[in-house]
């Protein structure tokens, strides 16, 4: 009776099913209390509740519908809130299968070998011996072939023991470190990795297995992702970068790894050529990486302690903040990073990293568009084909010497190294009233290179495959730097990365000319170290000449059977780049970072440049100019 | 007021009980936790039985909450399978797509001998040369985070892939069987879903096919994490119980609110119709607005005030025929003195006259007797009517009163050979009283029980406790019918109209004596019983002025009670023999 007489009071929202319940054909039926049908007393409250809740739960439901017209808002999905995550694909590693033949337990066993889920690989080792298991260890070694397919000997019916072999070719290795070192293995070369299988309990194990992880290529390319580290170039504010292998752990997270491999300092090619803001030569300081997170538009880093002390001075702070940023870029974008010390707030204040600030730290060194120089009747000249090439405004220079082999250092006003006949690299600045000062005195110099610091580079090749590196900051001394792979080869060319830390080299020990590339150790007495082939000897391969594009990108002209070429190398990856111009007639080449094109010079004098539109040479200077170089490299 | 008085007596009866700290047994203690639920209970009882508006507030909210649990509870259905569906059926066309995607790269295998190492153009090739992992490359690549797949096959080693951190261990083995099972249609299950590095499972939707090819089956799994949905619909779930809330009290304030408008008016109308009952007639509503409670005053204020123009004519009335007693008993009084003296003088000189003149003069004398005394009594009377009686208040024995009052009757109970039997207790019995009022009373109740007892003993017992003194009168004649206790009270009132008075009762006593009693703030009352007898109580307060709350004697004879109670009968509720002398209402 309650809901009956409650049907006229509240008005219904239009289209709302809830006077459709009430009412209806009993609404004679309403009681008549005290005297009019308005007042029913308690029966009135009581029918409150029931029409009322009707409304208020169906009411919005009949008006809330999609709207059909509106403003435009920008679409962007829900799947990119979160940089830090990358999809990716991982091995599922699986226990062996009862009564598994011999091929099939190598199989599963390299599967499981594979997977990073374990670091210690319990589920391989289910596939080993209990002997085995003790001598196995995945952190042997990280070795990796073209493929990994097993092959068994045929077994008899009675056999106890099996061998089964893993052949493929050698693409390279994983040092402990993280670095990738591409093998120089000649294709032909496949050794085989021999398994012994013997039967436990009925069931095939390996009993003797290759030290290590042998992983497939397809392992390789889903289990890590190459990242480059930066660490600080010692001394000034920059960077330099250092290329790693990050294995994916699914339970520790991409960023943390990679943060993590930051703070274990540069693989080994780079050791003592840089420093690291984490891990300061002295040992003092002791930082571990708890997470990293996004919230909201900022990355959170959140380290240990230690952080605290790696940032307590205002340079360490800044290069560790540059080193965090540059490092998490591919992950992090444009945003923000925090750091923060065991999940509070820095002391102090709290630490922001805006990446913008850090921008200048580049290890390219060169921003924006560098101008390139060449040397005319002892004049240098501004590269610029609009204006004429003129001649550089203040370079008052009258000595007509015939210098060859410029370089251009990255100074202002720049300085000018230039090689002479007489064995001697000559040094004036472009400003008036500089003359050519002979820096470095030797035989056979090879063409002088600057480096980022103002110490000028070269070569003195002393005799027969003999060589001496030398380098001067001014004119009053000449330094020999020791470089133990170098002294014993004949060297060619001599280019220091712009980023200070790497050298490359072309030498000859006798089987040919290969690219070397190095670093420079100058925090622990000066060398020239851990010199490794680029481009190996190879017969009828003559290598012209070397630049530096990038911090990474080494730019080699070589001459291979039939022709010229020019290719891009990577050598942080060690790996070719790109496919290899044709570069016939160019005796020598120069490179500068980003959208500035190659230069390249002619042994006629003449000044190309690379139009990638055209794909091809363009020419800049007619005749009669020298080698065209950027600043640096 | 029979329950009232026993219980005052029960009170009386034990006396204070020294304060003595005992301690409590358990079972006290169980009592007492008892006693006071009771007592909470009944208070609860109370105030849901007088409350009103508690009865609909508390009705309306129970209804509403039953409403609102109702709804909400099949309204979060809907959108529980409204989300779910919606999330299954796009889970589903993804899976779909996606175990198509695999089908074909599985099976259209890839150029084995493709050269392999960095590829030619650039970027170092990511691309993986197993179908198995690009299936799962490109399945990562759509998937991006959003679900997880995980790829299985039995038959072949190494081919098992899993996208992301998702663990192996999400595929149950019941999906798994299941899958294997029944080929085609892809099989679903909500089931939680691990990862590696986090120690908490999702909840998610997992989908499951078989992908059969010549290289063995694979099952591909999807996960579809339902973090999301499963926030949303708890958020959703949380602001229904927020709203529900909110809703059910709203109603209940709207239900309070409602009948306190009814409610309020009803109770100033009760308060006001209590207050006319308790003689107040100049008590009127307030009226305000229209409405029916607006009516409802205007009707209750019109009856007031005809009830104030009745009451006040009948008291005129009244006043007047008071008024007209009180002077023709005054105008009577002189002629009558005039008419004693001549009477007088004639019943002196009896002696002379002829016999039958002797005997008309001592009838004259003796009906003249009888006639002053009613007019005395109307005088008396006519005085309480008036207001005019006063109290000589003095403190006496009730002892000696008692004894003075049956010296008075002695003569007469020889007469009627009637013995008078007295229970007077031993101690003094003091009591701020009007002896000479409290004397008439008990003269005329014994008179009384003389002239109807019809020789049988009378009984007069006083009886007295620390508040009040009480004389009872019980005589065992014909004993009064039943409504006759309060009607003997009344002026000329007659048990039996053919009775004739023999003692010269002017049928004015009881009345006076009532009026004596009620003077003095205490109590007259009577009892009988057909064939019983009757008894005739007066109780008094001891101290002139205070309330009388209870009597020390029982209203009922003892003897007569305890075989009623011995009968199983209960008692008979006793009529009020006073009105409002002392109704505590």
């Amino acid at each position: 009776m309650a809901t009956e007489a409650a049907a006229p009071a509240p008005p219904a929202g239009p289209g709302s099913p809830a006077p459709r319940h009430f009412g209806g054909p009993r609404r004679s039926v309403r009681p008549r209390h005290f005297g009019g049908p308005r007042r029913a007393g308690w029966a009135r409250a009581g029918l409150w509740p029931a029409t009322a809740v009707l409304m208020l739960v169906l009411g919005p439901a009949a008006c809330s519908t999609v709207p059909t017209g509106g403003t435009i808002v920008a679409a962007r999905g829900a799947g990119g809130d979160d940089p830090l995550s990358q999809p990716y694909v991982r091995i599922l590693p699986a226990p062996p299968k009862p009564n598994a033949s011999p091929r099939d337990i190598v199989t599963g066993f390299l599967a499981a070998s594979a997977s990073f889920d374990d670091p210690l690989r319990g589920v391989a080792r289910q596939y080993l011996t209990g002997e085995a298991q003790r001598t196995w260890s995945p952190f042997d070694a990280r070795t990796i072939y073209d493929s990994t397919q097993p092959e068994g000997e045929p077994l008899g019916e009675e056999l106890q023991r099996a061998h089964v072999t893993v052949k493929g070719t050698v693409l390279g290795t994983i040092d402990g470190d993280g670095h990738y070192v591409a093998s120089d293995a000649s294709p032909d070369s496949r050794p085989d990795n021999a398994f012994t299988l013997v039967k436990v309990g009925g069931q095939w194990r390996i009993s003797a297995a290759p030290a290590g992880l042998l992983l497939s290529n397809d392992d390789f390319k889903r289990a890590y992702r190459a990242f480059d580290l930066y660490f600080g170039a010692a001394g000034v504010e920059g960077l330099v970068a250092d290329q790693v292998r990050v294995p994916i752990d699914p339970s520790v997270g991409l960023a943390k790894s990679l943060v993590r491999k930051l703070l274990d300092g540069p693989t080994r090619p780079l050791q003592g050529a840089v420093e690291s803001a984490f891990k300061p030569a002295d040992g003092s300081v002791d930082v571990d990486v708890n997470d990293v997170f996004v919230e909201g538009d900022v990355v959170v880093v959140d380290f240990t302690y230690g952080v605290v002390e790696a940032a307590r001075a205002e340079g360490d702070r800044r290069a560790l903040s540059a080193q965090l940023s540059w490092t998490l870029k591919p992950l992090t974008e444009a945003r923000r990073i925090e750091v923060r010390v065991n999940g509070e707030q820095f002391p102090g204040a709290p630490f922001f990293i805006d990446p913008q600030e850090y921008e200048h730290f580049s290890p390219d060194v060169l921003s924006g568009r560098p101008g390139a120089y060449f040397l005319k009747d002892g004049r240098l000249h501004d590269l610029d084909k609009e204006t004429g090439n003129p001649v550089v405004p203040g370079d008052d220079a009258t000595e007509d010497r015939r210098y060859t082999g410029l370089a251009v250092s990255n100074d202002l006003p720049a300085k000018v190294a230039a090689l002479d006949k007489e064995a001697g690299v000559w040094v004036r600045g472009v400003a008036p009233g500089n003359p050519w000062q002979r820096w470095i005195q030797g035989t056979r110099l090879t063409q002088p290179s600057w480096d980022r610091y103002g110490d000028v580079w070269s070569v003195s090749r002393t005799g027969t495959r003999r060589s001496a590196v030398f380098r001067a900051r001014d004119a009053s001394r000449q330094i020999q730097v020791p470089a133990t792979g170098l002294e014993s080869s004949e060297v060619k060319a001599f280019r220091v990365a712009r980023d200070g830390a790497r050298v490359a080299v072309i030498s000859d020990d006798g089987h040919g000319d290969q690219v070397l590339v190095g670093s420079i150790n100058r925090t622990g007495g000066w060398a020239v170290q851990n010199l490794r082939a680029l481009i190996p000897p190879e017969e009828g391969q003559r290598i012209r000449d070397i630049a530096w594009q990038d911090a990474s990108t080494l730019l080699v002209l070589t001459d291979s059977k039939s022709d010229r070429e020019l290719t891009p190398w990577s050598v942080t990856q060690g790996i070719r780049l790109e496919t290899a111009k044709a570069a016939a007639r160019i005796e020598s080449i120069s490179a500068a970072p980003g959208p500035v094109a190659v230069l390249a010079g002619t042994a006629g004098g003449e000044v190309l440049i690379w139009d990638p539109k055209k794909s091809g040479w363009v020419t800049l200077v007619a005749g009669d100019a020298g080698s065209p170089v950027y600043p640096l490299g | 007021m029979a329950p009232q008085t026993s219980s005052a007596a029960a009170r009386a009866a034990p006396g204070p009980r020294p304060k003595k700290k005992t301690r409590r047994t358990p079972r006290q203690i169980a009592r007492g936790v008892r006693r006071r639920a009771r007592r909470a209970a009944g208070r609860l009882r109370r105030g849901w039985r007088r409350s009103l508006q508690l009865r609909v507030v508390t009705s309306t909210l129970v209804i509403s909450m039953t409403v609102v649990a109702v709804l909400g509870f099949f309204l979060m259905q809907m959108i529980d399978t409204a989300v779910l569906d919606g999330r299954f059926d796009s889970a589903t066309a993804e899976a779909q797509a996606n175990v198509a995607t695999v089908a074909s790269f599985i099976t259209n295998q890839p150029p084995v001998n493709q050269p392999s190492g960095t590829a030619e153009n650039g970027e170092p090739d990511t691309a993986p040369e197993s179908a198995v992992d690009r299936a799962a490359d490109a399945l990562a690549k759509r998937a991006d985070l959003r679900y997880s797949v995980i790829i299985l096959n039995a038959d072949k080693v190494g081919e098992d892939r899993g996208t992301d951190d998702v663990a192996p261990k999400s595929v149950t083995r019941k999906l798994r069987e299941k899958v294997r099972e029944t080929q085609d249609p892809p099989q679903a299950q909500y089931t939680p879903v691990y990862y590696a590095g986090r120690p908490n499972p999702v909840p998610a939707l997992a989908i499951g096919s078989l992908v059969p090819t010549v290289y063995g089956d694979y099952e591909v799994y999807h996960f579809f994490p339902l973090e999301d949905d499963v926030n949303t619909l708890s958020q959703v779930q949380q602001w229904l119980v927020v709203v529900g809330a909110a809703l059910v009290l709203l109603l209940a304030a709207v239900a309070s609110l409602v009948t306190r408008q009814v409610v309020i008016p009803v109770r100033l109308t009760r308060q006001a119709a209590e207050r006319l009952a308790a003689g107040k007639l100049e008590e009127r509503l307030r009226i305000r607005g229209e409405d029916d409670l607006a009516r409802l005053a205007v009707s209750f204020n019109e009856m007031a005030s005809n009830l104030a123009l009745k009451i006040h004519q009948l008291e005129e009335l009244s006043h007047v025929q008071r008024q007209f007693v009180s002077d023709v008993s005054h105008e009577l009084r002189t002629p009558l003195t005039t008419v004693r003296m001549a009477a007088d003088l004639l019943y002196e000189s009896r002696e002379d006259f002829d016999p039958a003149a002797a005997r008309s003069a001592e009838l004259m004398q003796a009906q003249l007797e009888r006639f002053e005394s009613m007019l005395a009594d109307l005088l008396e009377i006519s005085r309480y009517d008036a207001g005019a009686a006063t109290l000589d208040v003095d403190s006496v024995d009730m002892r000696d009163v008692v004894l003075r009052a049956v010296g008075d009757s002695q003569p007469l109970a020889e007469r009627k050979a009637t013995r008078l039997d007295l229970r007077l207790p031993n101690e003094p019995c003091m009591a701020e009283v009007d002896s000479r009022r409290v004397e008439r009373i008990l003269r005329n109740l014994l008179f009384n029980a003389i002239e109807h007892g019809e020789g049988r003993d009378i009984v007069v017992t006083l009886g007295a406790d620390r508040d009040s003194v009480a004389v009872a009168v019980r005589d065992h004649g014909v004993g009064l019918k039943p409504g006759e206790e309060t009607m003997v009270f009344d002026r000329f009132w007659r048990a039996d109209p053919s009775r004739a008075r023999t003692i010269g009762g002017t049928g004015l006593g009881l009345a006076i004596s009532r009026e004596d009693a009620m003077l003095h703030g205490g109590w007259l009352q009577a009892w009988g019983l057909p064939g019983e007898g009757s008894q005739f109580r007066l109780s008094l307060p001891r101290q002139a002025g205070s309330e009388l709350r209870g009597s020390p004697l029982p209203l009922v004879p003892p003897e007569i009670e305890i075989r009623r109670t011995w009968r199983g009968q209960a008692t008979p509720v006793l009529s009020p023999a006073i009105e409002g002398g002392f109704d505590g209402d």
